[in-house]
């Protein structure tokens, strides 16, 4: 396959020369600033560091030296500061002179739990990490320096206690599921919203074109190498100034930006591979038939073939007897910052490229991103960020599809095509022939994308005490999916091309100020004050054509039949506005009132405004005299607050769809409308604390939180007798959660030569439906409300009244473990949490020397179930490897053999594997063919990702650049599991997408699906 | 004035810009293209849309429950990985969600009944009476209450309480007959007052309502509606690509049911049951494939009424009174439209009863209506009685859906909700 470099590439570069000529450093330097920043233990040079003038944008960062150099120093006084993640903050007097240059050094004091470090609350005032009362989570870059990474989902994931990403799809360029903590709604979206540099966009995942069956993420168009941090605000309690949407809780991404100096540039190369390792179900030789060579079996289960073997091969199968190759991959960023005296530039481009392991799966992304500050004034600071992102995607079919991959080949003599006698020459008679890639390769599935998000944030301090922000921002994102069989298909002879493009824009305009003033000498006030308008379009239109006339490249023009397109377009408002006080005594305790207001298009016309109060309390104990001096930091917190979820845009109107009886226009019944209706309410409580010791080398934080969702909203049936409306949303419904979320960093050992550090994050969370509608029938209060609805999700997962939401449900096999005959359950029974209820993160680094860094994330997700449809429907075509032994165990007593033959196998085991061939599992006849006795236990242990970096010696590199790393590094290497399908976190997409929005779209279902590939890589990492 | 001052006017000057620029982002309508809002449905140009849309809910209802409603009454057997419950073998609990898609039905009833009221108030009480389009929706509030009645044990509707409609008890099944026979009146007189325009409608409208008075017991009324209705007519539900049918689509594009396990597949070259064998399994890997052709595109209409039906209804009327050659006449007149060679009637009542059952089954094949006639015939019991449908529910309960949402629906004897599936 041929590769041509992207246009991106010479346009990125033209760009940066431009923009570096554009902006040198001033000449009119009046002085400047220069030392070294170093750790106070260790006196290992610190890298990355900011170091500025507190109040001004003037400043700049170290080098791999810890060396900086500050120009265009004002002369006069000033005071300087330095800023690193993982140390307090340092601050020192320098006075600058024209033409000369003072020196000032830094030693940083490592610690734990920055209490000083700057986070985002959605208000104009800055806010130090002492003043929130409520749990902060942040990555940032300094700790992704070294591991391969892409975007943000990767970032997040096993990193941030509470925060879940499961991975949805093994193809490159699939997205994958994000939630933070439990799940708080039984009918809206859990997707968190979305911010970059401060600038809300677009936030849901978008399913694919049937074919390819993943979700496409819009957290994947933020490349990583652009990443400054990552804050994640979880809960109702932390988002309350953010209104409604906010109950799944927030994440703000924070890009890279200029700061005064000469121009740094960095550039990345990675090359490597993906690989896909074994699936490694049970003993099966053929890695479910995905290694190929030579002849296979599968056992017969028709009534005269039960028990046989079937034997069968696959003619096309390639030489090295194995479906899956190596997927070549390579990403390539550049980037340059720097600026001079009232402007500030960050630009950058990336660009990458990498085969999947199996033909027709490749992802090309590329991005241009361009963050310009200005000072105009002394008191004005404006930011203008734009950045361009683009998908290219091609995938092959994958999950429950005619035509996909694992489906064909996955189910070895039950596959959809049969080869003709052109691929079957010298195959022997009595062995079945077939030639799976003549189908699976057929399918063509593409994704192109493109985002366009710009912002402009003029942030105005009309005095020391007083700050106004405005931001305008404007996100456009369009994903294009397209799934095509050619002319000459083998299913499809004549061929069909289906496309479907989604548009989304969503504006906002977002104000924000903040009064600061003493009250006494002790008691300070930050008042704050804001309003948002968010107006979001989207737009999905859908053609699908069949039936071309002959080869070439069709469109949607090509075919001599269509079917009618389909048009879903929207507009919705969400506006409203805040108003908070913090009082802050001594600078230890800090109190938060707050209050958001908000007005939403989908609100009732009987609603009115929703309000959602807050108030949050933090009080460092540290600071006090008698507080022991080894017990560096100890940081109470606990907050109460309130967040919500608005309905469906349709929720209130009644509407009927357009409909044609055979060419006559006409309608139906589409929303039935409530006029009362509103958002659903999240109220959480959390609180927790925050400590370090022993000179930063432990630090732990610890989070209680409970929530309860009332008035949530839920979709009540309709009785078919009024219409036939479905359900109509209401506010009747109610959910608690609860969870604890505990994070441990330490230096475990920390000297000049050998530093060995570990973050761990732990949480449990667990969630249950209180109230669905519930009524009570007979009028008799004492027999308790005997109606609830019960809310029907996708794969056989439900959310009852007193279960977890959502819940897998099904008929279970009562004796599992007997060696007996199975006896099955006569109503449907809670099986497990659709999500998990465990995480564990683990991630550790160890340096070397100045050169050597080994670090390494281990995660664990439990407590969770997954329906294994792959193993379900290979067990009742026959082809399911571990069943094959009891199944030929059971043709021979149903031979006349002994019954006592299947004594060896549990009940289990005879139900799984269906000793009873004829027939649905049912009570009458517990061992048949039964998807409820495949939804498994999905714990897993991944080793996310391993990396190692290799600083290269200045020697080597100083003709070139000031620094350069070489990291080698691995992802996906390793899993631990005792799921039995392909992957325990992944999902056939199309089972949510189908549903749409609302709980249908929470069911998930592995059905032929994917793992995720390992992938080794190699980047060098050079800054000049 | 300073320069702060200055600024601070400019940055309240540069906020307020985009809010008055962009006047419509501080509406807070939703904007939605496409769905169309009810009120905007109160005119008379949205009559013959309400009439098209009570027709097109017919046909949706009548696509979900021919498939049950088959293999139920094994006009189709099941061979696929679709989930029909115990559908296929015969037996219908009442802890299922939505038997027999009751939502859909009622949904064809209800938009059919609600869209005359709303007919009445636009047109007014002249017009109302002599508009196609009202004549229409008379029709195919019928047809709804005729399958409902066919397929429920028991049924339900919303009722007036108050000025206000609400989710009314559940009611012998019969009730749906008695409505279905006032509608098909009420169709029949105002497709006459149309003229040429209802003329189809009125002739349908007959032969709906010979089936339902016949059901009724009032076969001599039924027997003059049917012989209004000429062999060569056929009313149907109306498919096309935007609407598909997904019987074809379930026997073509997948292969989730088979004519090889029911009695048509030792039934060859009839031209009113057409069937091809394959050398395919069905979807479930395991059952031999033999494809249905009665539905042989994507756009295949499902006769709602025919001729051809209400000559084999004549046919049975006569076999009631023991007019055999009547009987064998009607079903030979039948036989005509596919131009089928004569048969003679036996002449005793179990062989002249079995040559009925067939004649009507194929007459009917996967029109949704034999499991109605098993049974009726089971009420009746031998000769009548098919033994094929012996030990097998022959109707639908009420599902569990319409049991939640409908507080009107008592707990019934016996453990049923909403009455039970060998009720009669």
């Amino acid at each position: 396959m041929s590769r041509r470099a992207s246009p991106l590439v010479p346009l990125a570069v033209s760009a940066f020369a431009l923009l570096a000529a554009a902006f040198p450093a001033s000449a009119q330097e009046v002085g400047r600033v220069t030392g070294v920043v170093r750790a106070a233990d260790t006196q290992r040079p610190l890298a990355g560091a900011q170091v500025y003038i507190q109040g001004t944008r003037i400043g700049s960062l170290t080098g791999n030296d810890g060396r900086y150099l500050i120009v265009n120093v004002p002369a006069g006084t000033h005071d300087l500061r330095v800023t690193l993640i993982g140390y307090t903050q340092g601050a020192m007097s320098v006075t600058g002179r024209a033409g000369q240059t003072a020196t000032a050094d830094f030693l940083m004091k490592e610690t734990a739990v920055s209490l000083e470090g700057i986070v985002v609350t959605g208000t104009a005032a800055q806010v130090r990490a002492r003043e929130v009362g409520n749990a902060l989570a942040a990555v940032s870059s300094r700790e992704l320096a070294n591991i391969p990474v892409t975007n943000p989902e990767n970032i997040l994931g096993g990193r941030i206690p509470g925060l879940t990403v499961l991975q949805g799809n093994g193809q490159p360029g699939a997205g994958t599921t994000v939630r933070i903590r439990s799940q708080t709604t039984v009918s809206s979206t859990t997707d968190p919203l979305i911010y970059v540099d401060g600038i809300r966009i677009f936030h849901e995942t978008v399913g694919t074109q049937g074919g390819a069956r993943l979700g496409l993420s819009p957290l994947q168009d933020i490349a990583a190498e652009d990443i400054e941090r990552i804050e994640v605000i979880k809960g109702a309690s932390a988002a309350t100034l953010y209104g409604t949407e906010a109950a799944g809780g927030v994440i703000q991404i924070f890009t890279k930006r200029g700061m005064s100096g000469a121009p740094i540039w960095s550039a990345e190369l990675t090359g490597g591979f993906n690989n896909q390792p074994p699936m490694k179900i049970g003993n099966d030789p053929w890695d479910l038939f995905t290694k190929c060579a030579g002849e296979m079996y599968g056992i017969g289960m028709t009534t005269a073939t039960y028990g046989q073997e079937i034997k069968f091969v696959d003619t096309t199968c390639p030489e090295s007897g194995r479906w899956f190759k190596n997927g070549p991959v390579q990403r390539y960023s550049l980037s340059v910052r720097g600026g001079s005296t009232g402007m500030g530039y960050y630009v950058s481009a990336n660009y990458s490229d990498e085969d999947g392991t199996l033909p027709t799966q490749r992802a090309r992304l590329g991005g241009l991103r361009a963050n310009l500050d200005f000072a105009p004034t002394e008191n004005v600071k404006i930011q203008l960020n734009s950045a361009l992102a683009m998908r290219a995607l091609s995938f092959v079919e994958d999950g429950n599809s005619l035509r996909g991959f694992l489906l064909n080949v996955g189910r070895g003599y039950s596959g959809n095509y049969l080869g003709k006698p052109e691929d079957c020459v010298g195959v022997p008679a009595g062995v079945t022939c077939f030639a799976n890639e003549r189908i699976w390769l057929d399918a063509h599935n593409t994704t192109r994308s493109d985002r366009f998000t710009t912002g402009l944030t003029v942030t105005h301090d009309a005095s020391e005490a007083l700050t106004n922000r405005l931001s305008i921002g404007w996100d456009f994102d369009q994903i294009n999916n397209r799934r095509m069989q050619d002319w000459g298909a083998v299913l499809t002879a004549l061929g069909n091309l289906g496309n479907a493009i989604n548009y989304h824009t969503k504006l906002s305009i977002d104000y924000a100020g903040s009064w600061i003033r003493p009250i006494r000498s002790d008691l300070n006030s930050t008042f704050s004050w804001g309003g948002q308008i968010f107006r979001d379009q989207h737009r999905r239109t859908s053609y699908y054509t069949y039936d071309f006339a002959g080869p070439g490249v069709p469109t949607l023009e090509s075919g001599s039949r269509w079917d009618p397109p389909t048009d879903y377009n929207l507009t919705q408002t969400n506006a409203g506005f805040f108003l908070q006080e913090m009082l802050g005594y001594k600078d230890r305790a800090f109190l938060t009132l707050g209050l958001r207001v908000d007005g939403n298009s989908a609100f009732g016309e009987n609603f009115g405004l929703q309000q959602y109060p807050k108030a949050s309390l933090s009080y460092v104990l540290s600071d006090h005299a008698f507080w022991p001096k080894w017990f560096e930091t100890m940081k109470l917190r606990g907050a109460y607050g309130f967040s919500g979820k608005a309905p469906g845009a349709f929720a209130k109107l009644r509407t009927w769809s357009p409909v044609s009886d055979d060419g006559t226009p006409g309608f139906t019944p589409r929303d039935v409308g409530n006029p009362d209706v509103g958002p659903e309410r999240t109220r959480e409580i959390e609180f927790g604390f925050d400590a370090s010791m022993g000179q930063g080398r432990l630090g732990v934080e610890a989070t209680y939180y409970n929530a309860k969702t009332s008035d949530a909203l839920v979709g009540v049936s309709q009785p078919g007798s009024m219409g036939g409306w479905g359900t109509r949303t209401e506010n009747v419904g109610e959910l608690t959660a609860d969870g604890v979320e505990l994070q441990l960093n330490a230096a475990l050992y920390r000297t000049n030569f050998l530093e060995w550090r570990v973050r761990s994050n732990l949480a449990f969370s667990r969630n249950e439906a209180q109230d669905l509608n519930c009524q009570d029938l007979d009028g008799l209060p004492e027999n308790g409300r005997e109606s609830c609805q019960i809310v029907a999700v996708a794969n056989g997962a439900y959310i009852r009244v007193g279960r977890p939401v959502p819940e897998y449900w099904g008929y279970k096999i009562l004796n599992p473990d007997e060696h007996a005959a199975p006896i099955r359950s006569d109503s449907l029974l809670p099986i497990g949490p659709v999500m998990p209820t465990r995480l564990l993160g683990f991630s550790t680094s160890l340096s070397i020397g100045k050169r050597i860094t080994l670090e390494a994330l281990l995660e664990h997700q439990g407590g969770h179930y997954l329906p294994n449809y792959t193993g379900y429907q290979d067990e009742r075509r026959g082809v399911w490897y571990p069943c094959y032994e009891i199944q030929k165990v059971m043709a021979a007593v149903k031979a006349g053999g002994s019954a006592s033959l299947l004594d060896p196998y549990t009940a289990i085991e005879r139900a799984r594997c269906a000793t009873n061939i004829t027939g649905a599992g049912s009570s009458a006849n517990p061992a048949g063919h039964d998807s409820n006795y495949w939804i498994d236990k999905a714990d897993f242990w991944k080793l996310r990702s391993i990396s190692l970096s290799l600083e290269l010696p200045e020697k080597w590199v100083q003709r070139y650049a000031d620094r350069a790393t070489l990291i080698l590094a691995g992802r996906n290497l390793l899993k631990w599991t005792d799921f039995q399908g392909t992957d325990p976190e992944i999902e056939d997409y199309q089972d949510r997408a189908g549903a749409g929005s609302g709980a249908g779209a929470y069911g998930r279902r592995e059905y032929y699906s994917l793992p995720p590939a390992r992938s080794f890589l190699a980047t060098l990492r050079v800054t000049f | 004035m300073s320069m702060t001052r200055k600024l601070t006017r400019l940055a309240a000057l540069v906020a307020l810009l985009p809010f008055a620029a962009c006047s419509d982002v501080l509406s807070l309508d939703v904007e939605a293209p496409g769905r169309i809002s009810d009120t905007d449905l109160n005119i008379a140009g949205a009559m013959a849309g309400i009439a098209a849309g009570a027709s097109y809910n017919l046909t949706s209802a009548l696509d979900a429950t021919v498939q049950q409603l088959s293999m139920a009454s094994l006009d189709l057997g099941h061979g696929g990985s679709y989930d029909f419950g115990a559908i296929p073998i015969g037996i219908f609990k009442a802890d299922v969600e939505d038997w027999g898609e009751y939502t859909t039905m009622s949904r064809a009833r209800w938009t059919a009944e609600h869209g005359l009221m709303r007919m009445l108030e636009v047109l007014g009480a002249t017009a109302y009476e002599k508009d196609a389009n009202v004549a229409k929706a008379y029709l195919m509030g019928g047809f709804a209450n005729r399958l409902l009645g066919e397929t429920q044990c028991r049924v339900s509707f919303d009722d007036l309480v108050d000025g206000e409609y609400v989710a009314g008890p559940d009611r012998p099944h019969t009730d749906a007959f008695s409505r279905a026979d006032s509608l098909f009146t009420r169709a029949i007189a105002i497709g006459t007052a149309a003229g040429t325009a209802g003329a189809n409608i009125v002739t349908a409208a007959y032969g709906g309502r010979a089936s339902i008075r016949a059901w009724q017991g009032r076969w001599d009324e039924a027997v003059v509606d049917a012989a209004k209705v000429p062999t060569t007519f056929v009313w149907n539900s109306t498919f096309s690509s935007a609407n598909t049918n997904y019987i074809w689509v379930e026997t073509n594009n997948r292969r989730e049911m088979t004519l090889y396990t029911v009695m048509w597949n030792s039934v060859p070259n009839d031209p009113r049951v057409p069937w091809v064998s394959t050398t395919q399994k069905g979807q479930d890997g395991q059952t031999p494939f033999t494809r249905q052709m009665k539905y042989k595109t994507i756009d295949a209409d499902i006769p709602v009424t025919h001729g051809a039906e209400m000559r084999v209804l004549q046919a049975e009327a006569a076999l009631r009174k023991g007019d055999y050659a009547g009987a064998q006449g009607f079903l030979n007149q039948a036989r005509t439209k596919w131009s089928m060679a004569a048969i003679t009637l036996p002449t005793t009542a179990p062989e002249a009863w079995a040559t009925l059952r067939f004649e009507r089954y194929a007459t009917l094949f996967l029109e949704g209506r034999k499991l109605w006639d098993w049974r009726r015939w089971s009420v009746e019991g031998a000769p009548k009685l098919d033994p094929a449908s012996a030990g097998r529910d022959m109707c639908f309960p009420i599902g569990q859906g319409e049991q939640r949402a409908n507080p009107n629906i008592k707990k019934g004897a016996g453990g049923q909700w909403g009455g039970c599936p060998t009720c009669g």
